[in-house]
């Protein structure tokens, strides 16, 4: 049997807006197995993005369980959610969110500083990452030196360079003509043909269709996957 | 130390904006860099004229200005007045002296009676005449001190051949005389001075020692001569042909048992001249006192430049958090990326008090820079003796890294507490 990266049962996330509580995910199931490539879709406004940010340990469930990579994980301190992210979780998100005062390198090399390599150790990683998604040429450059794209790359190597356990990618191609998308998405394919497990909302059913399953989104619960 | 390169590359991005920031550190820190140099000169300046005049010393003299004071007897008036009888000898000597006038205002009894004292260690008298002897090349004018044995050591002054006068010189009111080492240079030159005559007042005194230089240049509290051209003879022997009784003296010059204040001392030591003298007609130079006056007024301008100084410093930290405060709003995006990739709250807020302790330590730097240009300004213009001591740009560095520390802590802290999700969405 394939391991389990994600576990989740009956999760809900509610907001409060003043006086009223606004329930977005309403008890939500989801399995992800390891090398697994998922694609989550949903109307604008169905959660997507709330469910990657439980699922990234950047916010917590108001009610249910989340066993990331066998660990239950609600009752973990700050300190641990941050290990966790560094360790098992890579985010791409669909406005890159590259610090705009480093250069290529120094971004990809910046989850391998918090998780306590080198700065020596962590360039030397980060170049080997930058190759892969093709930008050797580029470490220097700043982000806004870089095109779109390359932008993208960037920040997918980054999500890449701690070798997660899971990578959460947040309509990565939502930024980019159709062209640079593609580009983008061949090198989705390839990651997962290296074994990396990916979940990727999009809104697209071509991009969709590319993952090996579909999870859908509606009134703030799981409909089929 | 990354952290701090880190936060070199962050501050450079904006270089105006974080130059205004620490502006305020860089006044404080100059402030209390020149308050710091201006009091240490001052100290040190006291120390080296409180060593020159002597620790524990005590000047008794005429009063400089003695008409001012209300005596009567309008003889006062001019008993502290030069005389100068110039002419064929050359010579004028000092006071009234002589018959008929009004008494000195000070005598060889009051030496004796100020000797007695319980915490007087030494006393020693100064009778002086000014005159001019022959020299090698032209005539020199020198100063003829009219002296005891004790002058010696309380005024610092070293023998550099022979001996000084003794206790059985005055007693006998010997004809000997030692001389300073301007008129040893340029009376005698190359030739041997001890065993010499030397003429003064048509009296040949015998040459008996020679005393060493001393640069008294650095002494402004108190008039002091040069005693490079001194000639010290027995006070007796000077007295000698004028049939004053007592002796009539210039000036007393006393140094305490050891450990005798001399603040305390001055106020036995007017009681003791008081005695028969009018007020008025002498006054006590106490060093120490007038270091202590000195020192009062250099302590209220220290005061006042350290109020300054602390104002700017607050002000400065205040511009610090305000600015850090504006940054970690505009940075909140990159703290919620940061947080995504692995940053602890800890990192958080290290990187973010490691700009505000940057941005103070540099301003220290620069202060430390304009307070020690600001302290030889005043050195150049002032003329007071300044000194910027290491311990000092310690001090003022470490002050400034305090206030990067205590004003960008909090700013950090709300920087380190924002939530993830929160500072991800913020654009
Ligand atoms: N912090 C919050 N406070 C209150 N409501 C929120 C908050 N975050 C999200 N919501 C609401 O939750 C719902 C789901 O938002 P979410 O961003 O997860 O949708 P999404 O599926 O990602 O939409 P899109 O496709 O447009 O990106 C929305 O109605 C949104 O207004
Ligand atoms: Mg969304």
């Amino acid at each position: 049997m394939v391991a389990r990266v994600v576990g989740m049962e009956g999760i809900r996330k509610t907001y409060r807006m003043g006086e009223i509580d606004v329930p977005v995910l309403k008890g939500v199931n989801l399995t992800i197995s390891e090398g697994e490539w998922v694609a989550l879709m949903g109307p604008s406004g169905s959660g997507k993005t709330t469910l990657m940010n439980l699922l990234g340990l950047l916010d917590t469930p108001t009610e249910g369980e989340y066993t990331l990579q066998g660990q239950e994980v609600a009752t973990r301190t700050d300190d641990e959610l941050s290990l966790l992210r560094n360790r098992h979780i890579g985010f791409v998100f669909q406005t890159f969110n590259l610090l705009p005062q480093l250069s290529a390198l120094g971004n990809v090399a910046l989850p391998l500083g918090y998780g306590g390599m080198s700065p020596a150790e962590a360039h030397l990683k980060a170049s080997v990452q930058l190759q892969r998604v093709g930008l050797s040429e580029r470490e220097r450059h700043r982000p806004n030196a870089l095109s779109g794209g390359e932008q993208q790359r960037v920040a997918v190597a980054r999500a890449l360079a701690g070798s997660p356990s899971l990578l959460l990618a947040d309509e990565p191609t939502g930024n980019l003509d159709s062209k640079t998308g593609e580009e983008i998405l061949k090198l989705f394919d390839e990651i997962h043909g290296e074994g990396t497990t990916i979940l990727m909302v999009t809104h697209d059913e071509d991009v969709a269709r590319r993952a090996e399953r579909t999870v859908r989104l509606l009134d703030g619960k799981v409909v089929s996957g | 130390m990354s952290l701090f390169l880190q936060a070199w590359a962050e501050l450079r991005q904006q270089p105006f904006r974080s130059l205004l920031t620490a502006l305020g550190i860089v006044f404080g820190v100059g402030a209390v860099i020149a308050i710091l140099a201006i009091s240490e000169g001052a100290r040190r300046e006291a120390l080296s004229q409180l060593d020159l005049l002597g620790a524990g010393t005590i000047r008794v003299r005429e009063a400089e200005d003695s008409s001012s004071s209300p005596t009567q007897g309008g003889g006062m008036a001019t008993s502290g007045v030069y005389m100068r009888f110039g002419g064929g000898m050359g010579f004028s000597f000092s006071s009234s002296g002589g018959s008929g006038g009004p008494a000195r205002p000070l005598d060889m009894r009051d030496l004796l009676a100020l000797e007695a004292l319980e915490g007087v260690a030494t006393a020693a008298s100064e009778r002086t005449l000014e005159t001019t002897l022959p020299g090698l090349f032209e005539d020199l004018s020198v100063t003829v001190v009219g002296t005891t044995p004790g002058y010696l050591e309380i005024q610092g002054l070293a023998l550099r051949r022979g001996r000084f006068l003794s206790h059985r010189d005055i007693e006998e009111g010997a004809r000997v005389a030692v001389v300073g080492p301007r008129v040893q240079g340029l009376i005698f030159g190359m030739e041997e001075p001890l065993g010499s005559l030397i003429r003064i007042k048509n009296i040949p005194y015998e040459v008996v020692g020679v005393v060493a230089p001393k640069d008294w240049s650095g002494v402004t509290l108190v008039q002091v001569r040069d005693t490079g051209k001194d000639i010290y003879v027995p006070v007796t022997a000077l007295a000698a042909g004028t049939g004053e009784f007592p002796v009539g003296l210039d000036m007393i010059l006393l140094r305490l048992e050891e450990n005798e204040s001399p603040i305390v001392w001055s106020d036995a030591v007017k009681r003791a001249v008081a005695v028969g003298h009018p007020a008025g007609a002498f006054e006590v130079i106490v060093p120490e006192a007038l270091l202590a006056q000195e020192q009062k007024l250099q302590r209220i301008f220290s005061v006042v430049m350290g109020v300054i100084a602390g104002i700017s410093l607050l002000v400065g930290g205040i511009g610090i958090m305000n600015i850090t405060l504006a940054t970690v709003v505009q940075r909140t995006r990159e703290i919620g990326i940061r947080r995504a990739l692995g940053a602890k709250r800890r990192d958080i807020q290290s990187q973010f008090l490691a700009e505000s302790v940057l941005l103070s330590a540099l301003g220290g730097l620069v202060g430390v820079g304009i307070g020690a240009g600001l302290a030889k300004a005043i050195s150049a213009y002032a003329e007071w003796t300044t000194v910027v001591s290491p311990w000092s740009i310690g001090l003022a560095f470490g002050v400034a890294a305090a206030v990067g520390i205590l004003f960008g802590w909090w700013p950090a802290r709300r920087a380190a507490l924002l939530s993830p999700v929160e500072a991800l969405r913020h654009d």
